[in-house]
């Protein structure tokens, strides 16, 4: 695992809470990040905003209850720029209104909790 | 049957009613101002204003059918608790103009409003004794 610092790429996927995935029904964020842990990708984090509009233009807000209901989520996942290409077409297919960028990052450190010597 | 019954069905209708004009009207307005809120506690005041005077005064609305729409309908449909708690969010914001503004507005116009509805029921059940 040490071999995976350096220059990777961060791909980051704007969505809904409420947004379902298209076959099993289950949240379109948990999908994509069993998805990507299913296919051996380095890792995922989903985050869920307080505020934010996408491409419907609909506002989200926790300050307003009927506007709280679908906050936007994030999905941040680190790996190679093959491997996030790869993955790309099966996230397109799954994603209804979303928007997904890439960006280089340099991973600086990548390790399982439990690697301290001697355990 | 059960009082409870049509208080369930008219809340259900309500809560329902609040939800579609609250998302309604609060996608339309550019800011998180609470507007969707403050217009459904002004109309169902209004409204339940209007119903509870006038259904008192007519013998042929039975207790159920007021149950269904006071109760029932304007209760599910107006929210106290909404009111506060996107009170609190202004006021936690910092933002305490807006916060009063929504906090004076939903009061007192709400109160007007109830006011006009009793009014209205009032000079429809006088025009209707003298026909």
């Amino acid at each position: 695992m040490h071999g995976f610092t350096g220059e990777r790429t961060l791909m980051r996927i704007h969505i809904g809470e409420r947004d379902r995935a298209p076959k099993s029904g289950k949240p379109l964020y948990q999908a994509i990040v069993e998805l990507l842990r299913a296919r051996g990708y380095a890792g995922a984090t989903v985050f869920r905003a307080i505020m934010g509009f996408g491409a419907s233009a609909h506002v989200r807000t926790d300050r307003v209850e009927v506007l709280s209901l679908d906050m936007p989520i994030v999905v941040e996942c680190v790996d190679t720029e093959e491997k996030i290409d790869a993955i790309l077409p099966e996230l397109d297919a799954m994603i209804g209104g979303g928007l997904i960028t890439l960006e280089r990052a340099r991973v600086i450190m990548y390790r399982p909790g439990i690697a301290v010597a001697g355990r | 049957m059960n009082l409870l019954w049509y208080v369930a069905l008219g809340s259900a209708v309500g809560g329902a009613s609040r939800f579609a004009l609250s998302t309604f009207v609060q996608q339309r307005a550019s800011s998180a101002f609470p507007f969707g809120t403050l217009i459904v506690n002004i109309t169902g005041s209004l409204i339940l204003g209007f119903v509870l005077r006038y259904a008192l005064a007519s013998p042929s609305v039975s207790a159920e059918m007021r149950a269904l729409l006071t109760t029932g309908f304007c209760g599910g449909y107006t929210t106290f608790s909404t009111f506060s708690y996107e009170s609190i969010a202004l006021i936690e914001d910092g933002d305490y103009r807006r916060a009063a503004i929504y906090i004076v507005l939903s009061v007192v116009v709400s109160l007007i409003a109830t006011f006009l509805g009793i009014a209205a029921a009032g000079q429809l059940l006088a025009a209707r004794r003298t026909m």
